[in-house]
């Protein structure tokens, strides 16, 4: 359904947003946007629009839930919080996630010592 | 991110779901996307930015604001099911904009169909449903070998008798006369006078087959004795067609072939003779053969056996070899000659197996009507 193409992008976005929410509580779109940009040191350049699909998706999967409410500034927004299955999802993800950068940073070191013959 | 099976699950009902709710979604995702706008706007102001510049920068972090709305019903709902919709629109567009094609289309669809319906209903009643006889697994059709014609096909009344009376393999053995011809008999006394197709039948005929009659009785042994009392039975769509559906027609007499003949029964809706013996043969009436009067007439009985309970076709075919060569022509002269083979087949391979190859081909040729 024209996910697979994009797999690990939609992935790494559906974790960040996981993540964001953990560690920051119940927010709002544009304040996860925000917050992830934010924590990625501005490199992920991120079109804040496509983190509404990352959104629905995990909500369709029971790992966040959505309320509307008002924000601290009296606008009406849809806040996120994560759930207890989210939680657990964040936590495999997370290990998944470490343990495939530790592969690949030691993939990627190696292969300078050896060098060219 | 890798799903569990439930969540997988789950997510498949919410996407169905959403499929359903569109319009309140797609509302509910504008004024989401909206309040982002706006915060964002306010954040930029809050910056020091003019109203102007913020609202900028806050549509150039958001992208495509339609691409992000596309991308999120994807997600949230059925995108193939919606491609399938907008599809059926355009071809029903389409179809009101150029009528020609639309006639076109209607009549060729309509034929398909139609030549379909019409195969089908031929390959279900030759090849598909049973033959409509009570246990038809153990029917069996005899004929001789390397039968030429009908008559090379048959088998003399004598023959017939003393078979019956010899076989182990068999619960029963009957026959009928397939030398008729179509409205051969005449039906007077009610009107104009009206032609009839008929065929003699072995007393015993729709007993083995399994028969019961609609109406009335089916015949005795003794109906096929020379002199007994001239009977007959109805075809069921005879009867409704010539008689009106009258059921205290049993028990009468009419005219056949300018005799008075007594109605004993009709045979129920389920029995086609023609379908099962004879395809195109539309069969009106069944009279008994007289036993001892078709002895004198050579061969004229085509066979039909049920077999024994746990007893095979090729158990009866062996035991045949026994029996056939010994059969009598004619019991009464012996100088007439003797041996009688016979290839017995179940009788449902004996009715598909004639047509089975035509009608395949012609099914899979209606059939490519319609899928192109």
């Amino acid at each position: 359904m024209g996910e697979s193409k994009l797999d690990l992008l939609q992935g790494t976005l559906d974790l960040m947003v996981l993540q964001t929410l953990a560690a920051m509580g119940e927010m709002h779109g544009y304040g996860i946007a925000r917050r992830i940009e934010e924590a990625s040191g501005d490199e992920v350049l991120l079109n804040q629009g496509t983190i509404y699909a990352s959104l629905v998706r995990l909500q369709q999967r029971g790992w966040i839930a959505a309320e509307w409410g008002t924000s601290e500034n009296n606008r009406k927004a849809k806040f996120y919080s994560i759930t207890k299955r989210g939680r657990k999802q964040l936590a495999e993800d997370a290990a998944y996630w470490e343990r495939l950068s530790g592969v690949m940073g030691r993939v990627l070191a190696m292969g300078n010592e050896g060098g060219e013959r | 991110m890798k799903d569990s099976m439930g969540d997988s699950f789950r997510r498949g009902l919410q996407r169905l779901g959403s499929f359903f709710r569109k319009q309140p979604l797609d509302r509910e995702l504008d004024a989401e996307m909206q309040s982002h706008l706006e915060l964002a706007v306010e954040d930029g102001v809050k910056r020091g930015l003019s109203p102007e510049e913020a609202r900028r920068q806050a549509m150039v972090r958001f992208g495509g604001v339609t691409q992000a709305k596309e991308q999120q019903r994807e997600a949230r709902g059925l995108p193939w099911l919606d491609i399938l919709l907008q599809d059926l629109r355009y071809a029903l567009r389409t179809l009101r904009r150029d009528p020609m094609f639309a006639v076109v289309a209607v009549l060729i669809l309509g034929l398909g169909i139609g030549a379909n319906v019409v195969v089908f209903s031929v390959v279900n009643t030759l090849l598909l449903r049973p033959l409509p006889f009570s246990d038809p697994s153990r029917l069996v059709w005899m004929e001789q070998s390397n039968a030429k014609g009908l008559s090379g096909g048959t088998y003399s009344v004598d023959a017939f008798d003393e078979y019956r009376a010899q076989n182990r393999t068999m619960e029963d053995v009957t026959g009928y006369m397939p030398f008729y011809g179509k409205d051969d008999d005449k039906l007077t006394g009610r009107g104009v006078a009206q032609p009839v197709s008929g065929v003699m039948v072995a007393g015993n005929f729709f007993q083995v087959l399994g028969v019961q009659p609609a109406l009335g009785r089916l015949f005795t042994e003794k109906a096929g004795v020379r002199g007994a009392a001239p009977v007959v039975l109805l075809d069921n769509a005879y009867w409704r067609r010539q008689f009106n559906g009258d059921r205290s027609i049993v028990g009468q007499a009419i005219t056949l072939n300018d005799r008075p003949v007594t109605v004993v029964g009709v045979l129920p809706e389920s029995f086609d003779f023609g379908a099962v013996f004879d395809p195109g043969m539309k069969m009106d009436i069944f009279v008994p053969g007289v036993m001892d009067d078709m002895r004198e007439w050579g061969n004229t009985m085509a066979l039909i056996g049920r077999l024994k309970p746990g007893s095979t076709v090729a158990q009866a075919q062996a035991e045949w070899s026994a029996i056939g060569p010994r059969l009598y022509f004619r019991a009464t002269h012996p100088e007439y000659g003797t041996g009688y083979t016979a290839t017995i087949t179940g009788l449902k391979e004996h009715v598909s197996g004639r047509l089975r190859r035509s009608l395949i081909v012609l099914w899979c040729a209606v059939g490519m009507i319609l899928s192109a």
